[in-house]
């Protein structure tokens, strides 16, 4: 313990802290006796794993931080989007019942238009579900494919 | 119900139309005077590490202003003050009506059509302003054989015509409903006493956060809709 001490002293600036670890690590493979002196390669190979390990972190990180963060909100998004679906097939239906009902009384064809115009507001309230879950649909394509730069500009801004 | 009550406060007639002062007037004058009071209080001192309120301001800034850019693109930003003053307004009339005896103005049909038909007029004119009679096309698809063209450009000519109708009964039906909601279940909760009561307290509770989110989502919702409306004048790609 001492000894570790001891030489963790003799290295400068970022290396004090590291190198306890390494020599524990080290001991541990038997290939270090831990006489104190760190030959070149062994110092290069730790320099690598500790690289590749903070890569793998970082890796790690954007994995799992952006769902966690926008779970709440996402889901949110999801039930709003729904809502909005839901409004416009019934206004879809009542304005159309209303033009084919406003056109009946004026020309008095009862019930034929009402008829045709709640059938076509049907189709313009699906036309307009249809278009909407498209385009929520490309958005989530574009999004999912641009997920990693997305995820560190949403980190900067919180 | 009572808390849905129009009344009074001072009768005015102009010209043979009642245009009184009313509770629904009072609480937009007062959601007025709290948006200015909190964005002049927010952004007065203006420092670089924001306070709170600023950051508050500044996040609702940049949420509409990332939303507008994203859908109208750089040049959208001219209409950004109307998108954020639309956000901003409908966003504090949904929060003020979740205080208890408050009065929810957008829970009425007649004020939300009102906002949305205003959105459905400005995006036809803008229509016709910047494409002129090509601004037609929007009901003409592209890549559709002629003999559909009956079925279609009627349909087309009534989806155009229900948004103001589907984008206003969106925002009333859910702040009606969820208030309506909130006023049955505290009638179950005194309905059955001490003993049964507490479940549907315990709804009540959960049930009041989810109204907080509802009145956050509606307005967003109604401004997200304002800038694809605004889009398919600006842009009109179908």
């Amino acid at each position: 313990m001492v000894r570790a001490v001891d030489k963790t002293r003799r290295f400068g600036g970022l290396e004090v802290a590291i190198e306890p670890v390494f020599v524990m690590s080290a001991a541990g493979k038997g290939n270090g006796p831990g006489r104190g002196e760190i030959s070149p390669e062994q110092r290069e190979a730790f320099r690598k794993r500790s690289d590749s390990i903070g890569k793998r972190l970082e890796e790690v990180k954007a994995r799992r931080a952006p769902p966690e963060m926008g779970d709440e909100r996402a889901r949110g998004e999801a039930f709003a989007k729904a809502f909005r679906f839901v409004a416009e097939l019934i206004a879809g239906v009542g304005v159309g019942g209303f033009i084919g009902w406003a056109l009946d009384r004026q020309l008095g064809t009862r019930p034929w238009l009402l008829v045709l115009f709640v059938t076509l507001g049907f189709a313009a309230g699906l036309t307009n579900v249809i278009r909407a879950a498209q385009k929520a649909q490309d958005e989530a394509a574009a999004s999912q494919l641009a997920t990693p730069a997305a995820a560190d500009d949403d980190e900067d801004d919180r | 119900m009572a808390q849905f009550e129009i009344k009074r406060l001072i009768p005015i007639e102009i010209f043979g139309y009642d245009a009184s002062f009313t509770n629904a007037s009072l609480y937009m004058v007062i959601a007025v005077a709290l948006i200015a009071g909190f964005l002049i209080f927010a952004m007065g001192r203006r420092s670089l590490v924001p306070s709170r309120f600023q950051s508050m301001a500044e996040l609702s800034y940049e949420y509409i202003a990332n939303m507008v850019r994203e859908n109208l693109g750089e040049e959208g930003m001219k209409f950004f003050p109307w998108v954020f003053t639309i956000f901003i307004f409908i966003l504090t009339l949904n929060l003020l009506g979740l205080i208890p005896h408050s009065f929810t103005v957008t829970s009425h049909i007649i004020v939300t059509f009102a906002f949305a038909a205003m959105v459905w007029i400005t995006v036809t004119v803008l229509g016709f302003v910047r494409h002129g009679a090509g601004f037609l096309r929007l009901f003409v698809p592209s890549g559709i054989p002629i003999w559909l063209m009956p079925v279609i450009i009627p349909i087309e000519l009534i989806s155009y015509l229900i948004r103001p109708i589907s984008h206003s009964v969106r925002l009333f039906a859910n702040m009606m409903a969820g208030h309506t909601m909130l006023k049955v279940f505290a009638g179950f909760v005194v309905g059955l006493g001490l003993l049964g009561g507490w479940a549907p307290l315990a709804f009540l509770v959960a049930f009041t956060g989810l109204e907080f989110l509802v009145a956050f989502l509606q307005a967003l919702i109604f401004t997200v809709l304002t800038c694809i409306y605004l889009n398919d004048a600006l842009h009109m790609h179908h």
